[in-house]
């Protein structure tokens, strides 16, 4: 029998908790917890002293009214706390100097010293024809801090904290690999649209789009808003501008995430003329998802790809 | 796939600024768990190309093995004998030992030349009816040699090049002016980096809603220029969210060069000096230079340059101006500027970043 694995994902207000066992092309799932969790994450709770007492507190909670053991623990936080920039590097540039630029210029673009950044260059390589391509990331130490404290109180050590665009892209790209073309996923979150775009070989980027300014909750906009504003995202990001061409051309719109609701979706696909789906893990031809849980719910798994995608 | 832990936290991470980057870079190189780069695999074919040199004492019982031997010997080793086919390597060496032989074909050789000169100087040269013949002639008029053909070819790809330079620079650098001159309420530059073909803008700006605004601003002053709004995303800034927006601007290819009439020359050896009395002509403080690969093309070279500069926005516009009107062999592949701190003032320094590529005719 494979190790049990916890993937927990953190959302604005809310988490998202698989208990599951991973085999040869098989996941069970044993336990699907979602809960909203006692404070908004966002800048200001993370700096209350209490806040990471209190999450983890939660998480304990939850831990122990699903029976779960809180071992092989796996966090998976969400893209809009990190900076991830394409940096165009010369491609005869030396070694040295590579690193000195990439890091340079991602440095650069931080509202804040680099000191507060932890940046990392994940294996990433796209070569065009005269430049190198190169993902950089900067996490706020700040906020990697803040839930390596949650795990500290909650007595609990994640093997991996991981980034939800990337960890969705991955599923995405083991679970459906016959996509041909760009496709964006997009997770209905509680404050806005995490949008990843990826074609059949990489990663390409990753957008938060907030519902308004004032970063509402989903919850106080009506569906019609909801609907127009990710109509004028994928517009602006499909549509070309006057000469040239789009930087992306999506193929196909995938949708998930815990605020998505089934009910969108002819309503999106009236709108565009590119395929609308939705992100359900079950319908992968390539993998088995079996489930001992009823609250994992086999028509609405849209609503656990991120703890999913922790797990391959 | 992009696999990233962040447990798995950088190494030494002090990414903060080009000194202690600079020593990060060391660090890495020394250690087991460094990346294996590019240059570490030209390293690896570098060294798998070299001849293997044979261990000395290899060596020596080989070269022993080729001494003449007055009278025969007991049969070698097993050892030496398996090295026997090595022998042939050798053939340069054997005739160096025997050097009599080779001497007197040399001699002969160059004897034959000799005569051949002279047999030919006094047909060509002595005052008989001969000597108008149709060779002297051809001789009066100016012939090119192949150097001089290959160097006129150059020459004229070279200054094809600097027309195109000259053309790509000022685009490039009207596109820097128009953006650092344009001011937009409510929008501060993080970040300005143009290429030839595109520019990257990042601004800050107190909400997503007005970095919208700024796309629609940015797409009626570019009107001939595709404006796209990558991504927004939260920025806390001195305890206030702001929102960073990254933005790409295509440019539309250059139409035909023309050609460039006079202009000042410029080399791998005087490029540092004349970027330097620029910059400094401008009140500009040097912060880097280095040379990166040399790229071969036909009859010219490309050399990469990198070259930072830090002092007020006009002055690094003014600097852009001056070499680029004065040294079309430079071409600014890339210009980067941004504050240094967290938003663009107009009062305030930047730092200039340039990816230079310097054309000169490949020595010969």
């Amino acid at each position: 029998m494979s190790e049990k694995i916890n993937s927990i994902s953190f959302q604005d207000n809310r988490v998202s908790w698989l208990n599951a066992e991973l085999g040869d092309h098989t996941i069970t799932v044993n336990r699907a917890i979602e809960s909203l969790l006692p404070l908004v994450i966002n800048l200001e709770n993370i700096q209350q002293a209490t806040a990471p007492t209190q999450m983890a507190n939660h998480l304990r909670t939850l831990a122990s009214s699903h029976d779960i053991s809180i071992e092989n623990i796996r966090f998976v936080l969400p893209s809009k706390f990190l900076l991830v920039k394409r940096i165009l590097v010369d491609q005869y540039v030396t070694n040295e100097n590579f690193r000195e630029i990439v890091m340079d210029e991602m440095s650069q673009i931080l509202s804040e010293s680099s000191d507060n950044y932890y940046i990392y260059t994940p294996e990433f390589q796209s070569t065009n024809e005269n430049y190198r391509e190169i993902i950089s990331v900067a996490f706020k130490k700040q906020i990697l801090q803040f839930f390596q404290d949650i795990a500290s109180k909650a007595d609990i050590t994640p093997d991996q904290i991981l980034v939800n665009c990337f960890t969705v892209d991955s599923l995405f790209r083991k679970f459906f690999p016959d996509q041909i073309g760009q496709s964006l996923l997009a997770n209905f979150s509680e404050r806005g649209y995490e949008i990843v775009i990826s074609d059949e070989k990489n990663f390409l980027t990753t957008i938060f789009k907030p519902y308004s300014k004032s970063l509402m909750s989903i919850e106080q906009l009506d569906d019609e808003e909801i609907l127009s504003m990710f109509d004028s995202i994928i517009e602006e990001i499909q549509i070309p501008g006057s000469i040239g061409n789009p930087i992306y051309s999506i193929s196909q719109i995938y949708l998930y995430g815990s605020y998505f609701k089934p009910q969108w979706l002819d309503m999106l696909r009236s709108q565009f003329s590119i395929p609308v789906h939705t992100l359900n893990p079950m319908d992968t031809r390539e993998w088995r998802l079996i489930t001992n849980d009823p609250a994992f719910n086999p028509d609405e798994a849209y609503r656990f790809v991120e703890p999913l995608s922790t797990l391959i | 796939m992009v696999k990233l832990n962040l447990l798995e936290i950088p190494g030494k991470q002090a990414v903060t600024s080009g000194k202690e980057q600079k020593g990060v870079g060391k660090e890495e190189k020394s250690t087991e768990g460094q990346e294996f780069s590019i240059d570490s695999i030209d390293q690896l074919f570098k060294s798998t190309q070299k001849p293997t040199p044979l261990p000395l004492e290899e060596q020596r019982e080989v070269r022993a093995d080729k001494i003449p031997k007055p009278s025969p010997k007991p049969s070698p080793s097993p050892e030496i004998s398996q090295r026997r086919p090595q022998k042939k390597e050798y053939i340069p060496d054997e005739r160096f030992e025997e050097p009599g032989a080779n001497r007197k074909i040399i001699f002969g050789i160059v004897g034959a030349l000799v005569i051949i000169i002279v047999a030919l100087l006094i047909y060509w040269f002595l005052p008989t009816g001969k000597k108008e013949a149709p060779p002297l002639v051809v001789e009066e008029t100016p012939v090119q040699t192949q150097e001089q053909i290959a160097s006129q070819m150059s020459r004229e790809e070279l200054e094809k090049q600097f027309s195109n330079n000259f053309s790509n620079n000022s685009s490039s650098l009207t596109m820097a002016k128009n953006l650092l001159h344009s001011s937009y309420e409510g929008v501060e530059y993080s970040i300005l980096v143009v290429t030839q073909d595109l520019v990257q803008l990042s601004v800050l700006s107190n909400s997503p809603e007005e970095a919208e605004y700024y796309k629609n601003y940015l797409s009626n002053k570019f009107p001939q220029s595709s404006v796209k709004l990558v991504g927004t995303s939260e920025s806390p800034v001195d305890n206030t969210v702001m929102y960073l927006s990254d933005f790409y601007i295509s440019l539309s290819p250059l139409g035909a060069t023309s050609p460039i009439s006079s202009y000042r020359e410029v080399n791998s050896n005087s490029i540092k000096s004349v970027l330097d009395a620029a910059a400094q002509s401008h009140q500009l403080r040097i912060q880097y230079f280095n040379k990166g690969k040399q790229i071969k093309s036909g009859l010219l070279v490309q050399t990469n340059y990198y070259y930072h500069l830090r002092g007020l926005p006009e002055s690094v516009l003014n600097f852009l101006r001056d070499i680029i009107n004065t040294y079309p062999a430079i071409k600014f592949n890339k210009i980067a500027i941004n504050p240094g701190n967290y938003t663009f003032k107009n009062e305030g320094e930047v730092l200039a970043r340039f990816i230079i590529i310097l054309n000169e005719i490949r020595p010969s």
